[in-house]
């Protein structure tokens, strides 16, 4: 009788060992998906910053060059203002998708300017921004894997029991920018 | 411009990378074992026989050789493990991208771009002063890496295909191979190197063993050595066929996953075609595996079956590029015409505009119009300021040289402090910082020669964006063919101290082809060059004439 009691126990005391070093795993796994999501924020951040510092030469190089779209050059400064004066994360966003149309408008019409292709500093300057534009693209499209990875883990059954409780709560997607998705207009 | 590889496939394909590493790596130590075997149960058979010597006296032979190799080859292997990437480097002749040098600069940004997209961390980029044309990536045992290129590749690529094939040595990176066939390659060239010394001692044998009296050969020893040999050899050829088939499964993935990073199968195509049809650089044989195009090319590169897929470490070229080309939905005669348009391009960008308009600005110095000269020209001559009056050659408008558009730029140039701290060695003014073929190289504003730090010299060679006229060219050849006798009777100069370093510098001939006398500097961890007026052009001349096909 007491033998079957104590092996009852020892089973149960056993399952339980069993639920928690589920639940540690589990619990590491989260911080582990959550770690990998800021790390990828923070490389974002960097590539932003850098994009930043590249604004004011952008300007510095094309004020000799005449009429070199004046209204997306006061567009891109602007934008660059209020990202940096940004107090909430959703502002901060919108001001960098508008830094990012109004670049890619201005790196599209570069090669129109002779004297602009023929000046060794603004080609340096071209490639600086191309390179940082392709950059800030898939770190933002790494950024979207990680988020997805986190947010499946944290809404799949059983682990969702362990997220809930410990406050692992999903992540927002980054949206590609408003005027990207614009149809382009044909006109004739 | 590269798109990431979806997080969850880099990740994964990590994973299974590093369980199939484990295992052929596993499968590679068996194999270093059991020859090892082979090896030892040779010795003790040719030295015993077979009619003295039962099957359980074995045995004991073959446990004991397979414990002895097995700490063997481990150690080797963490032996070879241990080399780091430097060293590595330092083998193939590597030198770190110069953030001084736009090719170099645009070529950092890729491999920059390329970090970020497979989320490794801290890819060197690095360049091999050769011409010739070809890319690798490399990769130590502590995940330390690197992406190589040529200076060839980099001035004969635009920036669509150099990043095709930065993408194809990145996807490389993230499935380790580079790390699985560097280890392997080196792993078993110690089967080459006993094959190499059997080999060396069955011919010494072979004349020794040879008695005189009796005209009879001591047969023993020689099979001995025959049967080493022989086992040696087959375990060289098994090993490196292996490690071939590795290679070579191997590109065609990289070509893949690299074609979705890049998202342009076309550049992709471009860019290997154009390697595959330029001379590619020679490169250390164990190496040759590491490079995007085996750099010594075989006849049997390019055939299919049985023998040319045994023997070669890259799949033919043709197959890759059909398969690159299918998905692009092109064809070969597509690739070529995209190609010749782009060199009749290149062509006509660089070659001298002598029927238009003359370039150049007649400017008004010392109280009369002289002229007409060229933007760099009137900046080297060092007597305009932004006040000159100058008049575009041709025209009568005449403006101040600051408010001139082309000129501007210049002045703009001069008062960014691009004068050099350093001194011409012949004229003794300060030397002025100038771009040439994309480099930042100093240049004496009076006797127009040129200082250049080490290892840009063969850049400048690999490069051909400032073009020559024929005239120039013929007087290059010219000049070149009356160039005779002793380099003492041919060189007036005096001798001169290197401005960087005030190390004495000697006097040589770039080489036979060009025959011009070069200044080098004597101290080898400077080894800058200093080209007196015209010498750096008539370096590049004589070199591209040689190159152009008759």
């Amino acid at each position: 009788m007491g033998a079957l009691v104590l092996v009852i126990l020892l089973f149960v005391l056993g399952i339980a060992l069993l639920l928690v070093f589920y639940l540690i795993s589990v619990y590491n796994q989260l911080v582990r998906y959550r770690v990998e999501v800021d790390n990828s924020w923070s490389q974002i951040d960097v590539q932003l910053k850098r994009r930043h510092d590249l604004i004011p030469n952008l300007v510095e190089t094309v004020k000799g060059v005449m009429d070199f779209e004046k209204n997306t050059l006061t567009q891109v400064m602007q934008a660059r203002a209020a990202a940096m004066g940004a107090t909430n994360m959703n502002d901060r966003l919108k001001a960098e998708n508008d830094i990012t149309n109004g670049l890619g408008r201005l790196l599209a019409v570069w090669e129109n300017y002779p004297t602009l292709k023929s000046n060794e500093n603004a080609s340096q300057l071209q490639e600086e921004l191309t390179s940082t534009e392709n950059k800030i693209a898939y770190v933002r499209g790494h950024y979207n894997d990680v988020v997805a990875n986190f947010n499946a883990i944290t809404q799949q059954f059983p682990s969702n029991l362990v997220a809930g409780p410990f406050g692992f709560t999903q992540r927002e997607f980054l949206k590609a920018a408003e005027a990207e998705k614009e149809v382009p207009q044909v006109k004739f | 411009m590269f798109y990431a590889l979806p997080a969850e496939t880099v990740f994964e394909a990590k994973e299974r990378t590093r369980r199939a590493t484990f295992y052929l790596f596993l499968l590679l130590v068996v194999l270093y074992v059991f020859f090892a075997d082979l090896l030892a149960v040779a010795i003790y058979l040719s030295i015993w026989f077979w009619d003295h010597v039962g099957l359980k006296d074995l045995w004991p032979v073959i446990l004991w050789t397979s414990l002895g190799a097995g700490a063997l080859g481990s150690a080797h292997f963490f032996h070879v493990r241990s080399k780091t990437l430097d060293d590595m480097l330092a083998q193939v002749g590597a030198k770190p991208a110069d953030d001084k040098d736009s090719y170099h600069r645009l070529f950092a940004n890729l491999v920059s771009e390329a970090e970020a997209a497979t989320g490794i961390r801290g890819i060197k980029a690095v360049v091999l002063p050769t011409p010739g044309c070809n890319a690798f990536s490399l990769q130590d045992g502590a995940g330390r890496c690197a992406i190589g290129a040529t200076e060839g590749l980099l001035s004969k690529l635009d920036r669509a295909e150099l990043s095709a094939v930065v993408a194809h040595e990145a996807a490389h990176l993230v499935h380790e191979d580079s790390r699985l066939v560097a280890t392997a390659c080196f792993l078993f060239s110690i089967f080459g190197w006993i094959n190499a010394v059997f080999g060396y001692l069955m011919r010494d044998t072979y004349y020794s063993s040879y008695d005189r009296r009796t005209h009879t050969r001591n047969s023993g020893l020689s099979i001995v050595v025959l049967v080493l040999w022989v086992v040696s050899g087959i375990g060289y050829l098994i090993t490196r066929l292996i490690s071939m088939a590795i290679s070579r499964e191997r590109e065609y993935l990289a070509d893949a996953d690299g074609v979705s990073m890049c998202k342009d199968p076309f550049a992709m195509a471009e860019s290997l075609d154009k390697i595959s049809r330029r001379w590619r650089g020679d490169m250390p044989d164990n190496f040759g595996a590491l490079f995007i195009l085996n750099p010594n090319e075989m006849g049997l590169d390019e055939q299919e079956g049985f023998f040319s897929n045994l023997f070669s470490n890259h799949p033919p070229v043709s197959k890759r590029l059909s398969k690159l080309l299918a998905w692009a939905r092109s064809d070969l005669g597509t690739l070529r015409t995209a190609e010749d348009k782009e060199d009749q391009l290149a062509a006509a960008q660089a070659a001298p505009s002598a029927g238009a308009a003359p370039p150049g600005f007649m400017a008004y110095l010392n109280n009369q119009w002289q002229g007409p000269y060229s933007p760099t020209q009137l900046l080297a001559s060092g007597v305009m300021v932004p006040t000159t009056w100058v008049c575009p050659a041709g025209s009568q408008e005449v403006a101040r040289a600051a408010e001139t558009p082309e000129l501007l730029p210049l002045f703009q140039q001069r008062v960014q402090g691009s004068v050099a701290p350093e001194a011409c060695p012949r004229c003794k003014v300060p030397l002025v910082k100038v771009q040439y073929e994309g480099v930042e190289v100093e240049q004496c504003s009076f006797c127009k020669g040129y200082l250049l730090r080490s290892g840009v010299l063969e850049r400048m060679i690999s490069r051909n964006e400032v073009a020559f006229s024929s005239e120039e060219i013929q007087k290059a050849r010219v000049w070149r063919d009356s160039q005779r006798g002793p380099l003492k009777d041919r060189d007036h100069f005096p001798d001169i101290k290197c401005p960087y370093c005030q190390s004495p510098m000697g006097k040589g001939i770039h080489s036979m082809l060009t025959q011009v006398v070069i200044d080098h500097c004597s101290n080898d961890s400077c080894g800058a060059i200093w080209c007196d007026g015209g010498e750096l052009e008539s370096i590049q001349m004589l070199i591209l004439d040689a190159h152009t096909p008759k």
